[in-house]
């Protein structure tokens, strides 16, 4: 039995062989070789699988390059998405600042000198110092006072092409002179560091202060016209040395300024009226 | 024996010629003269070496007989496998058995021939007539053979020389 396998395999060979030699010379009513005819009918499955395949891949490949540009188109809308979200919010900003400034502009009637609006784009209370975008060609001098809702918020200390550096009043080396809004007290606000406090210096003993009182700029410096609201008393103390221990709130809030008016005239020339 | 039959083969096909010629008794070309090259190594044990052989006569056949070269050998050797395993399970060795070998070769070759031409396009119908009668007077032609055989004509040739020399 073991033997009889590989012959009969032999012989089924054999007649497969001379099946094709009997192929390679039978011809088909249409003059066409029958082994052709099955080598055709053998190869053109795989033809057509090849062609299937060949148009399968294409699709495939035309489906992950459509698959590449829609990541694509995706990545640049949730950039751009995140764009508008950020224009949005600074224009919120913006908005806001305008109606800021808008508020401050209402009150430009009250000062007899020309003023510059200004964003606020960067401000530090705690070190006491801001910086203000101008949009005007305008050289904004050095030492220009600077007022926010409220009062005054500091000076120009530094002026570059549209960017303007200001000190604020609560900055540690800031003083301004500044008095009662009768004029009855002369002193000095000096600024402590801290946004929310300036300590008011050369207050006598015997003068007579009340929690809450106003002061305004005296103009005694030679930097502020008189007149501009300054702060508030906020406490009131006894010290050992010759003069009381006032403290002061600023009119402006310092730390959620988003426009200022510049008044440029102010250090130009000679003081004018003031405030009024 | 080595050279005779290859003559032998030889000389059959070029008779199996000669029966098909224009002219002869109709019976004539449907018999299988070579069927005896099939039938007598399956019935004296001649091993399969004959299915080889088997594929040679069928190839002269094709070369003298058919358009095309192959099918013929196929269906010889297709015959002489059959017979290889018939003798197998068969134990008689009478003429008798030559006849009916005969027909189961005659049967086979004509219808494995066809077979091998019908994905050749090449078909012709079988009819019936032809194949009975093909079938028929190959199995005398083999019963003949195997008969003649029997009479085992050289020894009795032998010992009518030894009565002789008496």
């Amino acid at each position: 039995m073991t033997e009889l396998r590989p012959f009969l395999l032999r012989i089924a060979l054999l007649w497969l062989v001379l099946e094709l030699l009997a192929a390679t010379q039978a011809v088909t009513p249409e003059g066409e070789r029958v082994a052709w005819r099955w080598a055709r009918a053998a190869v053109q499955p795989l033809a057509l699988a090849v062609s299937e395949a060949g148009s399968a891949a294409a699709d495939l490949v035309g489906a992950v390059r459509d698959g590449g540009q829609l990541l694509a188109d995706n990545r640049r809308m949730t950039v751009a998405i995140e764009e508008l979200r950020t224009r949005n919010l600074l224009l919120r900003e913006d908005l806001a600042a305008l109606r800021e400034g808008a508020e401050l502009l209402e009150s430009v009637g009250r000062i007899e000198t020309a003023a510059v609006i200004g964003r606020c784009v960067f401000r530090d209370p705690i070190r006491g110092r801001m910086e203000v975008r101008v949009a005007t060609r305008v050289a904004i001098p050095k030492d220009t006072p600077v007022l926010g809702a409220g009062g005054l918020a500091g000076r120009v200390v530094e002026s570059r092409s549209g960017s303007v550096w200001v000190q604020l009043l609560t900055h540690p080396a800031a003083a301004t002179a500044v008095q009662t809004t009768n004029g009855s007290l002369q002193a000095l606000a000096a600024g402590t560091g801290r946004p929310d406090r300036l300590d008011i210096q050369y207050v006598p003993r015997t003068a007579d202060l009340l929690q809450g009182e106003a002061f305004v700029t005296s103009g005694a410096d030679g930097i502020y016209p008189a007149g501009i609201p300054v702060g508030s008393v906020a406490s009131i103390r006894e010290s050992a040395g010759a003069f009381l221990e006032v403290r002061a709130a600023p009119s402006v809030e310092l730390a959620r300024l988003r426009a200022v008016l510049l008044l440029p005239d102010v250090a130009r020339g000679p003081r004018p009226g003031g405030w009024r | 024996m080595a050279v005779t039959a290859p003559l032998l083969i030889a000389a059959t096909l070029l008779l199996q010629r000669l029966l098909g010629a224009p002219g002869g008794p109709q019976w004539s070309g449907l018999l299988l003269l070579p069927a005896v090259w099939v039938v007598g190594p399956a019935l004296l044990g001649g091993g399969r070496r004959w299915v080889w052989i088997a594929v040679a006569v069928g190839l002269g056949w094709d070369a003298l007989l058919e358009p095309i070269i192959g099918p013929g050998a196929i269906a010889w050797s297709a015959a002489a496998l059959f017979l290889l395993w018939l003798a197998s399970i068969v134990a008689d060795r009478s003429p008798k058995a030559w006849l009916g070998f005969g027909a189961v070769a005659a049967a086979i070759v004509i219808l494995v021939h066809r077979l091998v031409l019908l994905p050749l396009g090449l078909t012709r119908p079988v009819r019936w007539i032809d194949l009975a009668v093909s079938v028929a007077v190959t199995a005398a032609w083999c019963g003949l053979v195997g008969w003649i055989r029997s009479l085992d004509l050289p020894k009795r040739w032998r010992a009518r020389q030894a009565r002789t020399l008496r």
